[in-house]
């Protein structure tokens, strides 16, 4: 049976570094180097964040977060009951970026593909997002 | 392996013309928000040239590293002074390359960056 963790918390931007945490909490089982860690800790915050920031802008609401594995590939999915995206193929173009404060990079949906093997983006106008990523770790076993 | 995420802080060293923020512990969206204000708030109650962006002792960081960058440039750019970018530990420097923010980093950094790699 395919043991999947799943944590639901409000979208308050202090859950960022806890949602982080849980993550990296389930990889430590597949004995990731550091540098995956860090990638995958990199790629969690940046969905949880748009989460936060685009999914949620003018209030509170639940983000699910669920992680699992099949053999030594890590599974993050990242779901919202927010905003949604009315064009996923444009939103997730490096620098693309609908925010105005001059403050966010557009750079989110480039670090996940970057760091991650695998990206995948459904959402609904109106009725939220869903971003599974996955990632290959090579243990660090391997690797000595 | 440290997996416990760090709160960040800012700590700013004004010294003739060069303001420098050293920040500490991961940076995210959320904390982001404080360090932001504290280093605005130097940088425009100086009258520094250049501004220098300490992040030797960020262990962790997402894209959001590059927002506090690029505010912090376009505010020096409107008072006339230069943003540098200095010890990006390499993991945080593989986030500025993606930017494509790398001229930005101070080149000690960069050649010791290269070395590692
Ligand atoms: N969960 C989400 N809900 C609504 N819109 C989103 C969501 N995630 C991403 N977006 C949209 O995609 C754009 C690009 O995201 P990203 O690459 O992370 O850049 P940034 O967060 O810096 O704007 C955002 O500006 C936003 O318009
Ligand atoms: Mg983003």
């Amino acid at each position: 049976m395919k043991e999947v963790i799943k944590i639901t918390f409000p979208s308050y931007s202090r859950n960022e570094s806890f949602a982080r945490g849980a993550v990296s909490a389930y990889a430590i089982r597949l004995d990731p180097t550091l540098e995956e860690l860090n990638d995958v800790k990199a790629a969690v915050s940046e969905a949880v964040t748009n989460s936060v920031v685009h999914g949620y802008p003018d209030r509170i609401g639940i983000i699910e977060l669920s992680i699992w594995s099949e053999k030594n590939v890590l599974y993050i999915r990242v779901k919202d009951k927010g905003l949604g995206i009315a064009d996923v193929e444009q939103a997730m173009q490096p620098l693309f970026t609908t925010a105005t404060d001059g403050e966010r990079a557009g750079l989110g949906f480039a670090v996940m593909e970057d760091f991650c093997d695998n990206v995948s983006v459904k959402s609904a106008v109106g009725k939220g997002t869903v971003v599974t990523l996955s990632k290959k770790i090579k243990s660090r076993a391997n690797n000595i | 392996m440290n997996t416990g995420s760090k709160l960040s802080r800012v700590e700013i060293n004004l010294s003739d013309k060069t303001l420098t923020a050293v920040i500490s512990g991961d940076v995210d969206h959320h904390n982001l928000q404080d360090i932001r204000g504290k280093i605005d708030y130097a940088i425009e109650t100086s009258s520094a040239r250049n501004i220098i962006l300490d992040l030797s002792a960020v262990p962790f960081c997402d894209s959001s590293v590059i927002g506090l960058i690029l505010g912090r440039k376009r505010l020096a750019d409107r008072l006339g002074a230069a943003v540098i970018i200095r010890a990006p530990n390499p993991y945080v420097m593989k986030i500025i390359k993606l930017s494509g923010l790398s001229d930005m980093v101070e080149q000690a950094a960069k050649q010791a960056e290269q070395l590692a790699s």
